[in-house]
């Protein structure tokens, strides 16, 4: 259907998905199925002296026990993915079971299968493990010190990884007029997506296949890494993603628990199914974010933004996880200065072990952690010169005519719009009258903030030629095939694996739109590496423009062939032939035509096909796009402080949003709205905390704060559209803006409630106590 | 989330479910479950047999006799919340029991349940308290009416003796012309009180006849903020008073703290907390 | 966790650390302790049965009491590792006499690990300050008896 594109129509995952009628890994039963669980350390460090499996193993029931000491040679390391150029880094050895010490609370130390997942869990009781506890370090600053317990002898000084880059250098900041300089942490993130993780797998001792249906975000690159851990050729592996609950970056790491999963249904030669429950999900699933960060902003007295320089200490857990190691550097580091013409950053990274879960990706993964810092820093550069700090930035923003624009990193942004955008957010949000009532209220005791974010994000990741630039240790490009059945129906093949992004609906769109029929009669297939012949997944908001972009190519290939035949079919040249709305028409003549599904059919019945034109129709793409894309946008949110107790109301929140062109803007909305809501999540509520033995403290959702629907007001959306000139389709990536720009416009509007007390810093989460110990200080100090 | 196993009955009567307590030690009671289940899958809890008493109609259900309400153990807060004879003359306890939990929890949850968990940080405790709630307990040997007051020891821990069952509980109505109000600070991850203050007062020309002030969440247990009473009762009410009172509403009880609030901060929020509970009542 | 405390015997303090340091009375007066055997050197070998009402765990572990000074003060270390997790706690216990008899203040640190780490920490500083209360008490109690 023609016009498609930028229609609200209904996801059409919903109906299945809310009817209880979706397919999850842990909804797949198999016959002989049996049943994993995993011990896990409770210490932080310990060394394993003694495993006694003897009383588990002989428990009615249990099927097979495995120590770390059994897959010793049998079952591979677990390997790190993404590796930064110059940054000297240790991939530690990273067994799927520890073999002599435990280095997290969380740290897999046994598997036990039996025939039902009772039986399995009640057998983790009976394993006895003798631990001789060493000492923990949980803090990366505090790892870093002489002294401190070592988690890796090949690691000294716990540090896994040091990058550099960046022109910003002394002398830029020994002559700038004003330096401002600043400490922020980067609280510890749960990704807690709906669905915890599972794996289910199955052997074929009949021609030695093995199936692992699993929650993954990138099922190819699970094949690619698990075929080299369990020693198994890649077509001899199939890896499933069926129905994912989420995953917002914590189901793209490789796990040892599929691998051990895999292991096991291989070596029983039985189905085996494992699945995390929540509290293992807290421990044993990757964490996000945990940095701290020193920042020096220089510029001019007139508002004029010149360097910005970060040293950050990221904490990276026990083990370098997957793609771990790109976080902190790649996808931070190359966009400090932001969107503005800062001509000089700099960043200096240290990944740092510690004795905690590990790191890796979560929802704008580095980006928040570049968008944050430097949000903070602006709106703090603008008090220090007395500056509105919406001026500060409408005076630094790229303007429209300096596109493409290459940043102090070397990365060129494609399009942009800036001051379209914040002028659309101020404009709703009514800034100068807000300024006005803010005054009115103070003298009456009351405290009301405004904060305002103007942000640009890299995302849409690829493409390959700089993915190997970086350090990613594989491809960023992109699969898809539209296959169009002889009755004109079509079957989409992506190599992306969307979890809760909507591409089912939003791909049918993108191609219903081009081939001018229902979007009923389009089904998109993902997630299996039997159906799709490769892919790299869905993540750093690179589904659309990527997988997006090999689609609309790889439709393209379909009209370009069917336009062959419908030429031959209606006897004028090809360069004769018009497809309009769904039908191909000779130009000049709109009674000769023939509609979209009779030339499929003609090309699969191929009685009469142009002379050198294959029968049937396929239109296969394997896309690389032309470079990254930048979503950027304005974010405004207006808090009210309790004066008595610190606590926070977000009273109103406006997003605009610039995604290059909105596809379904109902999709992009619930993408926006769920991106703040998480944003929102680390600047109020979340937050992960080991005492400091490393024991997870905030281990259940008692203590951990995940955001409900009722913290909020009505979230005020809109979108502004700059098409990307790096891919077909001139889209940008949405969901992960909202957690970009969330986090530093709430944070911002409490500071700003905060002014009359001096107030420059409050730890996120910005719990109401803390809040309230910092107006208490500036109420004392004056 | 797997607990270890154990044994179910369902019982029909109380005289049902003392026995099989008083067969097997290790036997726990089954109301709504919504406390139970979760220590149990975490297997904090992991007692030998659950005795269902969900059934047993006679628990369940709220009457008025004399100056009193009764309310059955088995009563789910959603039936609490919305009943009016609650509504009518206990107000306070409906707006807590509005805020238990979410809608499934306050289906399935009781207010027996709920009060024999003692929860440090449960909404009912402190409504219980500003309400000279009774509390029915029934043993082998026989029934026994325990006050509210002393009825909350320690974290989980009550006065109720061991083998016990509490039927129901029976809050006293408030003098005619009383107010009452619950006024809550809600943890943002579990929704439980951090500070959770029932307020009951009645003025008499102008002068305080009857207060109570009961407070959740702050401390090891729920308690009666007696001191606020005392510097409040006999006293003509005003702005100034609430405020000064207030500040005593921390004195009663075993202030803790946990990650989310210290204890300084827990006695700021009790007094802010009170004196906003009472502001509403004047 | 912090634990630290004062309690007030009737007792003398030699009475006082003796009852104290007895394992027979320990036995008795800790809440939850189900058997104390004797390892040598001031070292029991300990079954314990810790929590409240229905949440119990049951630990296998040790009880050890160092740096002796009778009738002054000592230091009892207490360990444990059961299925819910570990738990160590080490109190310093120090007697000084006064009118009523003696002064007992204690002072130390509790750590717990595995799940009751990660999900009982609402309420853990309430449990052990409840559970210390209660050896205290009984120990007091003996203490008048005699």
């Amino acid at each position: 259907m023609v016009g498609v594109i930028g229609q609200a129509i209904k996801r059409r995952e919903d109906p299945r998905l809310i009817t209880g009628q979706g397919q999850f890994t842990d909804d797949i039963q198999l016959p002989g199925m049996v049943y994993a669980a995993i011990l896990r350390s409770p210490h932080a460090h310990a060394r394993v002296a003694h495993i006694n499996v003897e009383e588990a193993r002989s428990h009615p029931g249990v099927v097979a026990v495995y120590t770390g000491k059994d897959l010793e040679g049998k079952l591979g390391l677990l390997p790190t993915a993404w590796l930064p150029p110059n940054s000297d880094i240790k991939t530690t050895a990273h067994p799927a079971l520890a073999v002599d010490r435990v280095r997290y609370v969380g740290d897999g130390v046994a598997l036990v299968v039996a025939k039902d997942r009772y039986i399995a869990r009640d057998a983790l009781d009976l394993i006895h493990v003798t631990y001789e506890v060493l000492p923990a370090v949980v803090n990366q600053e505090r790892a870093m010190e002489p002294g401190a317990p070592l988690l890796h002898e090949d690691a000294p000084d716990n540090v896994a990884f040091h990058w550099q880059v960046g022109n910003a250098t002394d002398e830029v900041f020994a002559r700038a007029e004003v330096v401002v300089r600043h400490h922020i942490h980067q609280q510890r993130l749960i990704p807690n997506p709906m669905e915890p993780r599972a794996a289910v797998a199955q052997f074929h001792p009949s021609n030695g296949d093995l199936t692992l249906w699993c929650t993954s975000q990138n099922p190819h690159i699970h094949r690619f890494i698990l075929s080299g851990l369990l020693g198994m050729p890649e077509h001899k592996l199939r890896v499933v993603a069926t129905d994912v609950g989420g995953g917002f970056g914590s189901k793209i790491a490789v796990y040892a628990d599929e691998a051990l999963v895999a292991y096991a249904a291989r070596d029983l030669k039985r189905p085996v199914k494992w699945s995390e429950d929540r509290r293992e999900n807290f421990l044993a699933t990757t964490h996000g974010r945990d940095h701290y960060q020193f920042i020096e902003l220089a510029g001019k007295r007139d508002g004029t933004l010149e360097a910005i320089r970060v040293r950050a200490v990221a904490n990276m857990g026990a083990y370098l996880s997957t793609a771990a190691p790109g976080v902190p550097t790649i996808l931070f580091g190359l966009i400090v200065s932001g969107p503005y013409t800062i001509p000089y950053a700099g960043v200096d990274v240290y990944g740092v072990f510690t004795n905690t879960t590990p790191t890796d990706a979560y929802r704008g993964a580095g980006r928040p952690e570049a968008t944050y810092l430097l949000e903070r820093m602006v709106d703090l550069f603008a008090r220090e010169i007395g500056m509105d700090p919406v001026e500060l930035r409408r005076k630094n923003l790229i303007s429209q005519d300096q596109f493409p624009y290459h940043n102090p990193m070397g990365l060129e942004y494609d399009s942009g719009n800036y001051t379209r955008a914040l002028d659309l957010a101020l404009d709703k949000a009514d800034y100068a009258a807000f300024r006005t009532r803010q005054q009115e209220l103070r003298a009456h005791g009351r405290y009301v903030g405004i904060g305002v974010t103007t942000y640009v994000e890299i995302c849409g990741l690829g493409p390959s030629q700089i993915a190997g630039a970086v350090g990613f240790q594989g491809g960023l490009w992109e699969s898809a095939m539209v296959r169009v059945h002889p009755t004109g129906k079509v079957t989409v093949f992506t190599g992306t694996s969307p979890h809760g992004q909507g591409e089912e609906t939003t791909f049918a769109q993108i191609v219903a739109d081009k081939l001018g029929i229902p979007v009923e009669d389009i089904e998109v297939v993902h997630g299996d590496t039997a159906r799709i012949a490769m892919g790299w997944g869905t993540y750093g908001s690179r589904s659309t423009p990527v997988g997006g972009g090999a689609l609309t190519i790889a439709t393209d290939r379909v009209i370009e062939k069917a336009k062959k035949i419908a030429a031959h079919i209606l006897e004028v040249g090809e360069e004769d032939v018009e497809f309009n709305e769904g039908s191909f028409q000779a130009k000049g003549d709109p009674k000769r035509r023939a509609s979209f599904q009779e030339v499929t059919l003609q090309a699969y019945l191929a009685w009469n096909l142009p002379q050198g034109v294959e029968p049937a129709l396929e239109g296969t793409a394997f896309y690389d796009p032309a470079n990254f894309v930048y979503s950027f946008g304005t974010h405004v949110a207006m808090v009210e402080v309790d004066a008595d107790t610190g606590e926070v109301k977000l009273d109103r929140y406006i997003a605009v949003d610039d995604p290059g062109r909105v596809l379904n803007p109902m999709i992009a909305e619930g993408q926006v709205h769920g991106g703040i809501v998480q944003g929102v999540g680390q600047a109020l509520w979340e937050g992960a905390v080991y005492d400091n033995q490393g024991q997870l403290v905030t281990g259940t959702f008692m203590d951990y704060a995940m955001p409900k629907a009722h913290f909020f007001p009505e979230i005020e959306t809109r979108f502004t559209e700059t098409p990307s000139p790096h891919n077909p389709l001139g889209v940008k990536g949405i969901g992960e803006t909202g957690t970009i720009a969330s986090t530093p416009t709430v944070v911002n509007a409490v500071l700003d409630a905060l002014q009359p007390f001096g107030v420059k810093e409050i730890e996120m989460p910005l719990l109401p106590e803390r809040v309230w110990r910092a107006m208490q200080n500036g109420r004392e100090n004056g | 989330m797997i607990p270890n196993a154990f044994a179910f009955e369902r019982v029909n009567t109380v005289e049902a479910a003392l026995d099989r307590l008083g067969a097997d030690g290790e036997a726990k009671l089954l109301a709504g479950g919504h406390s139970l289940l979760p220590l149990m899958k975490m297997r904090l809890s992991s007692p030998s047999k659950l005795i269902d008493i969900s059934g047993i109609d006679a628990l369940r259900g709220v009457r008025r006799e004399e100056g009193r309400i009764i309310i059955g153990a088995l009563t789910p807060h959603r039936e609490v919340a919305v009943h009016p004879l609650v509504q009518a003359h206990l107000p306070a306890l409906a707006q807590a029991a509005a805020q238990i939990g979410d809608l499934q929890v306050r289906n399935r949850g009781t207010l027996g349940g709920n009060l024999a968990h003692a929860d440090p940080s449960s909404d009912l405790p402190a409504v219980a308290l500003a309400y000279d709630a009774e509390l029915t307990v029934v043993t082998a040997e026989g029934s026994e009416l325990l006050p509210v007051d002393g009825f909350f020891l320690a974290p989980l821990t009550t006065a109720m003796p061991e083998g016990g069952i509490l039927t129901q509980v029976s809050f006293v109505i408030p003098p005619e012309g009383a107010h009452s109000v619950y006024e809550k600070y809600s943890h943002p991850a579990s929704g439980y009180a951090v500070v959770g203050v029932a307020a009951v007062v009645a003025l008499t020309s102008g002068r305080v006849s009857h207060i109570r002030v009961g407070i959740t969440g702050a401390g090891d247990a729920a308690y009666r903020a007696t001191a606020v009473e005392e510097a409040l009762l006999d006293q003509v009410w005003s702005r100034e008073r609430v405020q000064a009172a207030s500040r005593h509403a921390d004195e009663n009880g075993g202030i803790g703290e946990d990650l989310f609030a210290s204890e300084a901060y827990r006695r700021h929020l009790c007094q802010v907390y009170t004196r906003r509970a009472l502001e509403r009542l004047g | 966790m912090q634990l630290s405390g004062n309690k007030v015997f009737p007792t003398s303090p030699v009475q006082t650390f003796a009852l104290l340091t007895n394992p027979d009375v320990i036995i008795r007066c800790m809440p939850g302790l189900k058997s104390l055997k004797p390892n040598g050197n001031n070292q029991f070998d300990a079954e314990l049965e810790v929590g409240v009402a229905g949440i119990k765990g049951t630990y296998q572990g040790n009880l050890q009491l160092a740096d002796v000074n009778p009738g002054e003060s000592y230091r009892m270390r207490v360990t444990g590792e059961g299925p819910m997790g570990f738990m160590e706690s080490e109190v310093q216990v120090r007697l000084v006499e006064d009118e009523e008899g003696t002064q007992v203040n204690y002072q130390g640190e509790a750590k717990v690990g595995g799940t009751v780490a990660g999900v009982g920490q609402r309420v853990l500083s309430g449990v052990a300050k409840l559970l210390i209360n209660q050896f205290f008490n009984g120990v007091v109690k003996e203490a008048k008896q005699e």
